[in-house]
């Protein structure tokens, strides 16, 4: 059998390949049906699908980046309310301290001030006590000194003896006396 | 026409069809009724997944189709910009899958002789009936855009070399988006006659290399062309579109 290659284009005129015969009409008449059938029936509902589910999952993304939103602001709310509390608890440690020091200072200027007081009065008193034994002795001394004058005055004729005896009764009447002053003042 | 010296096994005829005669015009019989088929089938598989799409839980087709759709529409979107006519969509998803599906047809077995079905892509009447749709619509959304800017940036447009590039752009642009899907797919179909040209007793490697190339055509030329096909046409309603700056 002799073989050979029909090339329909290069041998047959009425038969080009690329030229489009009456076939085309028909071809044309059903793309276009199909492309009208397939636009207003079939892919409607499909795109109507796909649109629901990318809104769907749009939605879920939205809906979980609101809640990492609130977690967040829920996160900060509380931090915020956790360094409050810290401020404030280092706020009243420093008013305590503060008032603590000032309790401190208060007491110990009113227990120096008692203390002055007191010093001052003790002081005072003893001034006064003085004064009063001073003011006493005088009295004693001019009335022991009286006394001795009219004894003196009475004696002064008899003797030198005599004389001389009386001063140092005197003298040692005034020690005893004085002696017994200072054991009253310190039992008193 | 016999080529001399020739030692092929059988004869290969390209572009020969059954042909039917009616007020003067022939009409390709096979195209005409694989081209149904190809449209049922589209059809059928889109209303499968439209009806299943009520489902909760979609299945494994359904999700790639739609994730499909998806693509187109934000491609279309890319493309054309702001309002999308209702039909754009439509128009991409149809002329991928109808295309697809037609290139698949070759599996087919026929019953008659040539053994499978012929895909109607492989006819220039089914590629240039298409493009033809798809030109006038998109001159269709460019005229509604721009108004009688449309012809008349091909004459004003800067730099001014561009203008003749354009002008030429509207013949070549539809001629090459025909041609590159026909060509495709019936060098497809010339591929397996040459293979069938194998001699006898070659038939393991016949068989071999007959699945073979019907694996590649189909799994990478048949979705490829079709995606071209499809992502060119957006990429002219782009154009169609696009405002010169």
């Amino acid at each position: 059998m002799h073989a050979s290659v029909v090339v329909a284009a290069a041998g047959d005129k009425t038969n080009n390949f690329l030229i489009p015969n009456g076939t085309i009409i028909f071809e044309w008449i059903v793309f276009v049906l199909l492309l009208v059938f397939i636009a207003k029936k079939i892919l409607p509902p499909i795109i109507a699908r796909i649109e629901q589910r990318q809104a769907t999952i749009r939605q879920q993304f939205e809906d979980a980046k609101t809640a990492k939103e609130e977690a967040e602001r829920a996160r900060a709310e509380y931090q915020e309310a956790l360094a409050e509390t810290r401020r404030e608890i280092s706020r009243l440690r420093e008013e305590a301290n503060a008032e603590k020091a000032q309790i401190l200072d208060e007491a110990r200027t009113t227990a120096r001030e008692e203390a002055n007081t007191i010093a001052e009065a003790e002081r005072a008193k003893l001034v006064t006590e003085r004064q009063q034994i001073l003011l006493s002795l005088r009295n004693e001394i001019g009335e022991l000194a009286y006394t001795l004058s009219e004894k003196i005055v009475h004696e002064s004729l008899r003797s030198d003896e005599r004389q001389r005896q009386l001063v140092e009764d005197f003298i040692a009447g005034v020690g005893s006396g004085l002696k017994a002053e200072a054991e009253a003042g310190a039992a008193g | 026409m016999s080529l001399p010296g020739s030692i092929l096994a059988a004869d290969i005829t390209v572009g020969d069809h059954p042909t039917w005669h009616f007020l003067g015009l022939t009409f390709n019989v096979d195209t005409m009724y694989t081209t149904l088929i190809a449209a049922a089938l589209t059809v059928g598989f889109l209303w499968f997944v439209a009806r299943r799409a009520s489902a909760e839980v979609p299945n494994k087709v359904q999700v790639i189709t739609e994730t499909v759709i998806n693509q187109a529409r934000t491609y279309i979107e890319d493309a054309v910009g702001h309002d999308v006519p209702s039909w754009l969509v439509p128009l991409g998803v149809c002329l991928l899958f109808f295309i697809l599906f037609c290139n698949w047809l070759a599996w087919i077995p026929s019953g008659h002789s040539p053994e499978r079905l012929a895909p109607p892509t492989a006819d220039v009447n089914t590629v240039y009936a298409m493009t033809i749709v798809v030109v006038i619509l998109y001159t269709y959304l460019g005229v509604k855009r721009k108004g009688g800017r449309y012809v008349g940036d091909w004459f004003t447009v800067k730099p001014a070399i561009r203008r003749p590039i354009l002008i030429l752009e509207q013949i070549v642009n539809p001629l090459s988006l025909s041609l590159r899907l026909f060509g495709n797919i019936f060098a497809g179909g010339i591929m397996l006659a040459v293979i069938a040209l194998l001699p006898f007793y070659l038939f393991p490697l016949y068989g071999l290399a007959d699945f073979g190339w019907r694996l590649f055509d189909s799994g990478l030329i048949a979705p490829i062309q079709a995606f071209i096909y499809s992502f060119l046409t957006i990429l002219y309603f782009g154009f169609a579109t696009a405002e010169e700056h």
